[in-house]
């Protein structure tokens, strides 16, 4: 079963006059139900151009995404909450006029231990509690496509550390199929139970299955060299990846 | 409100009046030119209990509220209209531009000949000075929306008339506050003005009618009531913001 579909998805950029850049070449590439999916690649590869495909964000100038839009969930890089809006609210303004906004705000507020902020406004959250509303918005909007836009960036090592493990216990107990884009390698690692690599608009490798938990320091390192290479281009052969996973 | 703070705000106040009635009682000026506090008490003590100085604030404050809300009625949707269609702000500008620059009382002959010395030609110059703070406030509150929280109620599915409400209107909500703050305080100047022209009631006409009985008592009073009425508006005005905009601490800039 596929949580999401793209296929052969296109897309530029006009960002100067007779300046075009090609930020997807040609991606295809599905991604299962269930799966954590971590995107990875150095900036301006179109890893985030990716996603905002894939969330309708961005249209493909050719090529498509398959999957069911009203399901999807984004958690960007800045949290974005509403800054008139308290931390309950801006959990419910997606859930529409659901009669049980309340209920189901305070439950993905528990979720991510910020239910006794409800009340609280974004202007007096850390930003790693920002961040955490931001992601009980998006649980708040029941998504069966879950996608987060290097969404610890900002964080300092503790705090991101904590969000990851907090992640990860979310999206497995509620079996969620989730894309994570990021630059971090060892974040990557840490995450994904799927690790797709990207370089210059195109998918460069599909490591799975990944599980960084279970590995030996060296295994890690390991994976983390081959990454590294992938990414500076010596490396592209898809086979040695995935048997290296 | 703490105590110590009521004073500071009294302070400066306090210390001119103390200085004009030293001043006034030490003959140190002409009473006729600057007349005492005590001249000045008594005509508006005089004026409170024949009911003119009601009749002439309630005249002025009349005014003010129609021309203000007509002003708010129209500058509201069309800044909205503009903000969110830069076409429609490419065929306006530049004819409102060339309108906002336009003092109200340079035309106020114009605004008498089309509509008379009554009611309506004040409340005409009361729009004309309220309509373009404005207009220009909402169209960049509402063209400087964060398009990333724009781009939420988008990934979301929020539909437009959501987005609208939801996000554009609150996002834009202090910028026109601040904006209705302006055409507030402007609208006091000009119809001030438009009244010392061409009035039969209100502080402008107050103040014009003492100048020709030579009354320069009476004119500090207008000058009092103008201050007080101003004063009054401006920060009945800001304590609504502070409640509806809490988010902003309530801080939509000075005037």
């Amino acid at each position: 079963m596929v949580g999401c579909d793209v296929c052969s998805a296109s897309k530029a950029y006009n960002v100067a006059p007779g300046c075009r850049v090609e930020a997807l070449k040609d991606v295809t590439l599905s991604f299962p139900d269930g799966s954590l999916s971590v995107i990875l690649g150095k900036s301006g590869c179109g890893k985030t151009t990716l996603l905002r495909t894939i969330a309708g964000l961005e249209r493909p100038d050719s090529g498509s995404v398959k999957t069911d839009r009203s399901r999807v969930a984004m958690v960007f890089q800045e949290p974005r909450l509403m800054p008139w809006l308290s931390v309950r609210e801006n959990v419910e303004l997606v859930m529409g006029d659901a009669d049980d906004r309340f209920e189901r705000a305070m439950s993905c507020l528990e979720l991510v231990g910020l239910a006794e902020f409800s009340r609280a406004m974004p202007n007096q959250l850390s930003g790693g509690m920002a961040q955490r509303v931001a992601l009980a918005r998006a649980l708040s909007f029941e998504p069966k496509l879950l996608l987060m836009d290097e969404p610890f960036g900002a964080l300092d090592y503790f705090t991101r550390k904590a969000l990851q493990e907090e992640l990860m216990s979310i999206v497995r107990s509620k079996k969620l199929t989730t894309l994570f884009v990021t630059h971090d390698v060892d974040e990557a690692i840490s995450l994904a139970s799927r690790l797709v690599v990207m370089d210059d608009g195109r998918i460069s490798s599909v490591l799975e299955p990944v599980d960084g938990r279970s590995m030996s320091p060296q295994e890690r390192e390991d994976l983390r060299e081959l990454i590294l290479k992938i990414i500076g281009g010596k490396n592209r052969d898809l086979s040695v990846l995935s048997k290296g996973a | 409100m703490r105590l110590d703070f009521i004073w500071v705000k009294l302070a400066m106040p306090l210390a001119i009046i103390l200085v004009w009635w030293i001043g006034s009682d030490l003959g140190v000026w002409n009473g006729y030119v600057i007349p005492s506090p005590e001249r000045v008490a008594s005509s508006m003590w005089s004026m409170a209990m024949d009911g003119s100085l009601l009749k002439h604030a309630s005249a002025s404050f009349l005014r003010v509220i129609w021309g203000f809300a007509i002003a708010s009625l129209v500058a509201i949707p069309l800044g909205f209209a503009m903000g969110l269609s830069r076409s429609l702000e490419r065929w306006l500008q530049s004819t409102l531009d060339f309108m906002r620059h336009v003092p109200p009382l340079a035309i106020m002959p114009m605004v008498i000949l089309w509509f008379g010395i009554g009611e309506v030609s004040k409340v005409v110059v009361v729009f004309m000075a309220t309509f373009f703070p404005i207009l220009l406030n909402t169209q960049s509150g509402v063209a400087g929306c964060d398009t990333k929280l724009l781009e939420v109620g988008r990934a979301f599915g929020l539909s437009r008339l959501e987005r609208f409400n939801r996000i554009l209107v609150p996002s834009a909500l202090p910028s026109i506050l601040l904006g209705m703050r302006l055409g507030l305080s402007y609208s006091w100047r000009s119809l001030i003005g438009a009244e010392l022209i061409a009035a039969a009631s209100g502080i402008g006409y107050v103040i014009h009618d003492a100048e020709q009985l030579s009354r320069s008592d009476v004119i500090i009073v207008g000058v009092f009531l103008l201050g007080f009425a101003g004063s009054l508006s401006d920060h009945l005005f800001t304590a609504l913001s502070r409640r509806l905009t809490p988010w902003s601490g309530g801080d939509i800039g000075g005037v």
